[in-house]
């Protein structure tokens, strides 16, 4: 029983950081139908940024300057990638488009801080703390509260600053928020750059638990999109659920079955909740208009 | 540009002789290039790396298929190719079979892995799909790397050199000595690719490919044309996967050993910009794209190279800049970007000591090119600067005449009393919302039958009831079929439907727009096609009769729509009032005994009305029976035998025209009662 409460214990920190990302996923498909196929690479760039500056700035202070500077590479992104391929309307486009700037900023990153993987200095420390039999690691604690703070900001900015309703406006109906005067590009790019923020932001949580390097966001983002679907594309806090199961997925196999397979259970739900059910298990079905 | 939509381009017809024989020709000197390659550059090195190019061209060919024709997004192809290549290894490895199994295992495995990943391709599309299929690639890649007793993890297999012919088991001396064995393996790889031209070429000409096409521009009227698109995804799924499976167990002996980490998405990226860079929909467009992904790291790995390629692609960009400044074009702020980034490459080249180490952001920046200024490849953009190279395929119906007596199959009861298609009581909920609150219908055979009523009334949800894109919520819909039972309609797919002789047409148009309106006619013919793939493949006489007399069904439709002129016109190029005819034609294709016309008239010009009229009295007395929507009144009064109003989910009335006309119901729902209208303005 210890061991099972020790696994969910930890597939929790695991699954906040797929809810993170997820999040962001949800935020630009709501404003433009589009994401970022690189937020994984937006997720690394934001951790080995950090690393730079944390000798420097230490890593409280250095969490603001990766959160403006995640929330720049956002506004590059979709500048670059995502709207001349929404202008010629071209769904290949933007997925080709943000494949490739991702694959870009992993092969920079690669030649700026180096193939191997590299450790991110903690801020906390690294002894366990025993809870009811069950071993906690501060940085743990710290990745939840991180990501549900996150997560939270958001919501508040969206829900009360005149910015963020104009990006909830533009989420339910694009073209009735563009006639009523909302600049409906530049939403979009804000969510963009709030997408790319949580994900540097995400990064640099994660990093001090596992190794920084420029690949460290690939397979998180790609798990990370089975938590969006899973918690559904469109439904808000849905992602919080999706990320608490798969994290929990993941450890359970990792223990019971082999490490090697972790990240099989993610990929697999994602490929059976599409298969039977695309709209993610939160989501409401569409009627398809003719 | 108001000009151009109402005068259609007709493609130019000047070089159909030449351009017919453009493919012959590439395929002549392709044969020719191949067979005398190694015999005039003997360097094995330059030998191997065309049969790289070779292998990854089939791959790339394959996912032509599912990109290009079928328009879907595949990161998977580099796991299908990986699954190839641990076939024919593991086959070696475990039961030390030779080459010949390997091929044969690389195809049978990968194809039913293709069979998998069509499984979530049928529910989902676009980014979706990308995710599924990356997803696919990743397990993949985990499994090989994980299933160490198969597979000998990341420590991979290795081969020995390939035995293609084994003289030894005939007991005689190969006939061209030691030199010539070693292009064996050259000449099977050779001989494979030939062999995937030819098939994807048949494939992509045949039912199946238009198919393909179809469901990429309107799933919803390929369906609606009988025309399944769950079988048919799985089907170019399942052709594509199989050619990645037969180049995997190529390159699992060619390179002789096999690694899990080779087929990863960094491998699937660049066979998408290989398909996308060469060109899509053509045989050479993969060719050229295999090409260019091949020898790009041999390239760049070569700085000096490098810096010549810079200077002249800075060159280049800088003439072509220059000139569109000093003639003013459109476009040229446009092209600027572009323009100034070749620029700078050159200078960045001279900077750098070695480009090897950004490979991937070279490659970042191609996909970032094509996407943005050659999103139809080089091969695309080729066809569109010189017209005799774009594809003569379609201009096969030329020379075809029609004959009106083939128009229309007769599969209905012309006349009688007994109700062709009777609605009973259908009820369609979406969630509390009642758009069809039990509504009857009996439409007579051999009648034009009118559907009207005010915006929001369930008209259209009636028509999407009866083809089976929804499925009531209860009632039933019956079909008296010529045997004279019936047959019910609900609860079956819209293609099972149209199969059983239901045609329609779309409010909004849904043609199948990259295809030209002798091909969109032909999708509706579809059912008229017996062969099967194996068919298509081979090209048995079957199956070149059977598209022969397609074609003369084809032309002999457009001729009596009027279209005879515009075969060769791609839909999305037709003026309006075209395309809703096309629309009509297609559906007749079918050889329906029910046509469901919805808003045929809207948008159309008072002349191109009247034209219609007289097409569906036509359709009538060729004995298919019509429901007509339509928001025209005169049009209804004109042409209906008899008129059904809804008007908010219910049937408020029903009779002939002009009784329906003057019905106090029916003025109510349109007007408003008298009462609510005064003093207030009046929607028609």
């Amino acid at each position: 029983m210890t061991i099972f409460l020790q696994l969910v214990a930890s597939g929790v920190a695991v699954g906040m950081i797929y809810a993170a990302i997820a999040f962001g996923y949800q935020l630009t498909f709501a404003t433009s139908k589009t994401l970022n196929f690189g937020q994984g690479e937006a997720l690394a760039l934001g951790a080995l940024f950090g690393l730079t500056l944390a000798p420097f700035t230490g890593y409280w202070l250095m969490i603001p300057l990766v959160l403006v500077f995640g929330f720049a590479l956002g506004a590059v992104v979709e500048r670059l990638a995502v709207r001349p391929a929404v202008k010629i309307k071209s769904e290949y486009g933007w997925i080709m488009a943000t494949i490739a700037l991702g694959i870009i900023f992993k092969n920079l990153a690669e030649n700026i801080w180096g193939r191997d993987d590299l450790k991110f200095p903690s801020p906390l420390p690294e002894e366990a703390i025993q809870v009811a039999g069950v071993r906690i690691l501060p940085m743990e604690l710290l990745i939840i509260a991180g990501a549900l703070l996150m997560m939270l900001a958001v919501e508040i900015f969206n829900r009360k600053s005149i910015w963020g309703k104009a990006v909830i406006a533009t989420s339910n109906d694009i073209d009735a928020a563009g006639l009523m005067g909302i600049n409906t590009k530049r939403v979009i790019t804000l969510s963009y750059s709030i997408s790319a923020m949580t994900a540097a932001f995400a990064g640099v949580l994660v990093a001090p638990v596992t190794l920084t390097g420029a690949t460290m966001g690939a397979v998180l983002a790609l798990k990370a999109f089975a938590v969006a679907i899973i918690g559904g594309l469109e439904s808000g806090l849905g992602v919080i659920v999706g990320g608490l199961i798969l994290g929990v997925a993941e450890t359970m196999t990792g223990f019971y079955i082999s490490t090697g397979y972790k990240d099989v259970p993610g990929l697999i739900l994602l490929l059976v909740v599409l298969s039977v059910r695309p709209v993610g298990l939160f989501g409401k079905a569409v009627i398809k208009k003719v | 540009m108001a000009q151009s939509t109402l005068a259609p381009t007709v493609a130019p017809a000047a070089t159909p002789g030449f351009s017919r024989h453009v493919g012959a020709l590439g395929a002549i000197l392709l044969v020719v290039f191949l067979a005398a390659f190694p015999h005039v550059i003997t360097s094995s090195y330059y030998v191997h790396l065309l049969i790289v190019i070779a292998i990854y061209a089939i791959l790339i060919l394959g996912l032509d298929i599912v990109v290009g024709y079928t328009g879907q997004v595949s990161l998977g192809h580099a796991g299908l190719f990986g699954v190839g290549a641990y076939a024919a290894a593991i086959l070696f490895l475990k039961f030390k079979l030779g080459i010949w199994a390997g091929l044969l295992a690389g195809i049978g495995f990968t194809s039913v892995f293709g069979l998998l990943l069509a499984v979530p391709a049928l529910r989902v599309t676009g980014p979706y799909l990308a995710m599924v299929t990356l997803a696919f690639g990743t397990i993949i890649q985990i499994f090989i790397n994980e299933l160490t007793p198969i597979t000998n993890g990341p420590l991979g297999i290795t081969l020995p050199p390939a035995r293609v012919i084994d003289f030894a088991m005939f007991g005689i001396t190969p006939p061209w000595g030691a030199a010539g064995r070693k292009l064996e393996f050259y000449y099977l790889v050779c001989a494979a690719l030939l062999l995937t031209i030819l098939v994807v070429n048949r494939v992509v000409r045949s039912p199946f490919g238009r198919a393909f096409e179809a469901l990429r521009d309107s799933p919803i009227a390929c369906d609606c044309m009988g025309v399944s698109v769950y079988r048919y995804k799985v089907y170019a799924f399942v052709v594509s996967a199989a050619l990645a499976g037969l180049a995997g167990a190529l390159f699992a002996w060619s390179e002789r050993y096999v690694a899990p980490n080779s087929y990863g998405f960094e491998l699937t990226v660049l066979f998408l910009l290989a398909v996308t860079m060469g060109g899509r929909k053509s045989r050479a467009g993969p060719l050229i794209g295999s090409a260019i992904i091949v020898m790009m790291p041999n390239i760049l790995a070569d700085i000096e190279l490098v810096r010549i390629m810079a200077g002249i692609i800075a060159a280049v960009a800088l003439v072509v800049g220059a000139l569109a400044f000093i003639r003013k074009q459109d476009n040229r702020y446009a092209i600027l970007v572009p323009v100034v980034l070749c620029i700078l490459f050159f200078p960045a080249t001279l900077a750098l000591q070695s480009v090897t180490d950004f490979r991937l952001t070279v490659f970042g920046l191609m996909i970032l090119f094509v996407v943005y200024y050659l999103p139809d490849g080089i091969v695309g953009f080729l066809r569109d600067k010189i017209p005799a190279l774009r594809p003569a395929h379609t201009a096969e119906g030329r020379t075809v005449q029609a004959e009106g007596a083939a128009l229309i199959a007769q599969r209905g009861r012309a006349a009688g009393t007994e109700p062709l298609l009777t609605v009973d009581q259908a009820l369609m909920q979406f969630g509390g919302l009642k758009a069809l609150a039990g509504v009857d219908l009996a439409v007579r055979p051999g009648t034009i039958h009118g559907l009207i009523g005010p915006n929001g009334s369930g008209k259209s949800t009636m028509m999407n009831v009866l083809t089976g894109i929804y499925k009531p919520t209860a009632g039933s819909v019956t079909l008296a079929t010529a045997g004279g039972q019936a047959r019910r309609l609900d609860g079956r797919t819209p293609s099972e439907i149209a199969l059983a002789g239901v045609a329609r047409t779309f409010q909004n148009v849904q043609l199948f727009r990259e295809m030209t309106a002798l091909e969109n006619v032909l999708v509706g013919l579809h059912h008229a096609f017996h062969g099967t793939i194996v068919d298509a493949i081979l090209g048995t006489p079957r199956r070149r009769r059977e598209e022969r007399e397609a074609r003369t069904r084809a032309m002999a439709i457009l001729d009596f729509m009027g279209l005879a002129s515009l075969a060769q016109v791609e839909a999305r190029n037709l003026p309006y009032g075209k395309q809703r005819l096309l629309e009509i034609g297609r559906a007749l294709a079918l050889d329906p005994v029910l046509l469901l016309l919805d808003e045929p008239a809207a948008g159309l010009t008072a002349p191109d009305i009247a034209d219609l009229t007289a097409i569906i009295r036509k359709i009538r007395d060729a004995g298919i029976t019509v429901i007509l929507i339509e928001h025209h009144m005169d049009v209804v009064m004109g042409l209906c035998d008899r008129v059904s109003v809804l008007d908010f989910g219910h049937k408020i009335a029903e009779g002939g025209a002009r009784e329906v006309q003057q019905d106090p119901k029916v003025i109510e729902a349109y007007l408003g009662s008298p009462a609510e209208t005064e003093g207030q303005p009046v929607h028609a």
